[in-house]
């Protein structure tokens, strides 16, 4: 999958620079970057939720996203969240939550929450998975289970995954093509 | 529990003794005791006029509320969603907020003339703008971060409004609701008032006529009973339901 933007701004402040990326199959793309420098932007062009300042959206195919926060609705248990995206499929066990299907957000801690928007994410059986740091407020046992999955996803072959994260230990973990946001406005770099 | 289903009935008692009180000291047609009440209630009934009364009001009731809050509803979220129209349509919305509802019932008579529609329009049209100010602002408040999820999971039209607007919507609404209500049978008296020949508005205005208070006094608390039982049995369950994922 193709990615290009000319640039991004939000009124007079350019953010985002020329953006060129390649997006494949069976690959995880980390992208890592001070705070601020326009990951969670980049995610939201690659995502549709915006348009670069010619206008254009990005993809049409079907996306699988998490977001920064977990964005859960509050009305709604937990199944049924994962529900509204698609069938469960034994996400909720698979990622440590067994028992909480019939809670509701405000009953979950911030961890548990993150998880299940993680299972949204991949509910919804998706053609490329965005992840906006996957990992944070999660302890060690829930950090693995999340990482299994996005390895078995990864090793499924059919999904590009791109992800943000501050950690370079998790992007080598995934074995992630890294890539660095850095500048003003900000452009994208290999990573070391 | 018990204190709390006791003392409402103590105190709706208590009123009601004290009304006697009141009623036995003065001694004045202007203060009908409750026993007095009591026997034009059952004369009123018997003779099926309270209900016929009643029941026309309450079906005018029904016919401007089910206007009011569906053009209310409308024009509430069409502004609260977009600042243009919002911009542009205020100051309508201000002025109609403050025309006397009297002056609208005269237009109403005097435009469509003296008839049901013009009845009901002119109800209708005094609730309009307090209803789209309050889903105004609920239109306002919705969390523009769960628009992304609906956006990213493919939620549109029908299925966007169920899952992800209805339920921010659901608290304004019920407001909304109990406010129109307590707003639309009050104007429904004035408009029968002026120009129907039926309806508990018209029956107050044929007492008054006639000095005959404890007949106003028993259309007046039938329509209010009414209105009580509404709010008991369907607008507070509701509101109950809306907000049980609150834990509220």
């Amino acid at each position: 999958m193709e990615f290009s933007i000319t640039s991004k701004s939000f009124g007079e402040r350019k953010v985002l620079g020329p953006i060129n990326l390649a997006l494949e199959k069976g690959t995880v793309t980390a992208l890592m970057g001070a705070s601020g420098s326009g990951k969670t932007t980049l995610l939201r062009l690659i995502a549709r939720l915006e348009t670069d300042d010619a206008g254009t959206r990005q993809f049409t195919c079907k996306i699988g996203m998490m977001f920064q926060e977990p964005q859960l609705l509050p009305w709604k248990t937990v199944l049924e969240n994962i529900e509204l995206a698609g069938p469960d499929h034994g996400l909720l066990s698979s990622l440590g939550l067994e028992g909480t299907a019939h809670l509701f957000p405000r009953q979950l801690s911030l961890g548990m929450a993150r998880r299940v928007a993680f299972a949204r994410a991949l509910a919804v059986q998706p053609e490329l998975l965005i992840l906006d740091e996957p990992f944070a407020s999660l302890d060690d046992h829930s950090v693995a289970l999340v990482r299994d999955h996005i390895i078995a996803r990864r090793d499924a072959g059919d999904i590009p995954i791109i992800l943000v994260t501050h950690n370079r230990e998790d992007a080598r973990a995934l074995d992630a093509h890294t890539l660095i946001l850095a500048g003003s406005p900000a452009q994208l770099d290999a990573g070391t | 529990m018990f204190r709390h289903v006791l003392t409402p009935i103590f105190s709706t008692f208590f009123l009601v003794a004290l009304w006697a009180i009141l009623a036995a000291l003065m001694q004045s047609r202007y203060l009908p005791a409750p026993t007095e009440v009591i026997a034009t209630f059952a004369s009123e009934l018997s003779s099926g006029a309270l209900l016929f009364h009643v029941g026309i009001t309450f079906l005018r009731v029904v016919g401007a509320f089910i206007l009011a809050m569906t053009f209310g509803t409308v024009f509430g979220l069409t502004l609260g969603r977009n600042a243009k129209a919002n911009l542009f349509f205020d100051p309508w919305l201000i002025f109609a907020l403050n025309v006397p509802a009297l002056v609208t019932i005269i237009f109403c008579y005097l435009w469509i003339g003296l008839n049901e529609a013009a009845a009901i329009t002119a109800v209708a049209l005094n609730k309009i703008p307090n209803t789209a100010i309050t889903i105004r602002e609920g239109a306002r408040a919705l969390d523009p971060a769960l628009d992304d999820v609906a956006r990213i999971f493919r939620k549109s039209g029908w299925n966007k409004f169920r899952h992800f607007i209805w339920p921010q919507l659901e608290p304004y609404m019920a407001a909304a609701v109990r406010n129109g209500l307590a707003l639309i049978w009050k104007i429904v008296l004035i408009v029968e008032l002026l120009g129907r020949s039926n309806g508990v508005g018209f029956q107050i205005n044929l007492s008054f006529a006639q000095f005959d208070l404890a007949r106003i006094l028993v259309y007046a608390l039938s329509f209010m009973g009414i209105v009580a039982l509404i709010e008991t049995f369907a607008i507070k369950p509701w509101e109950k339901r809306a907000r049980a994922w609150r834990g509220a």
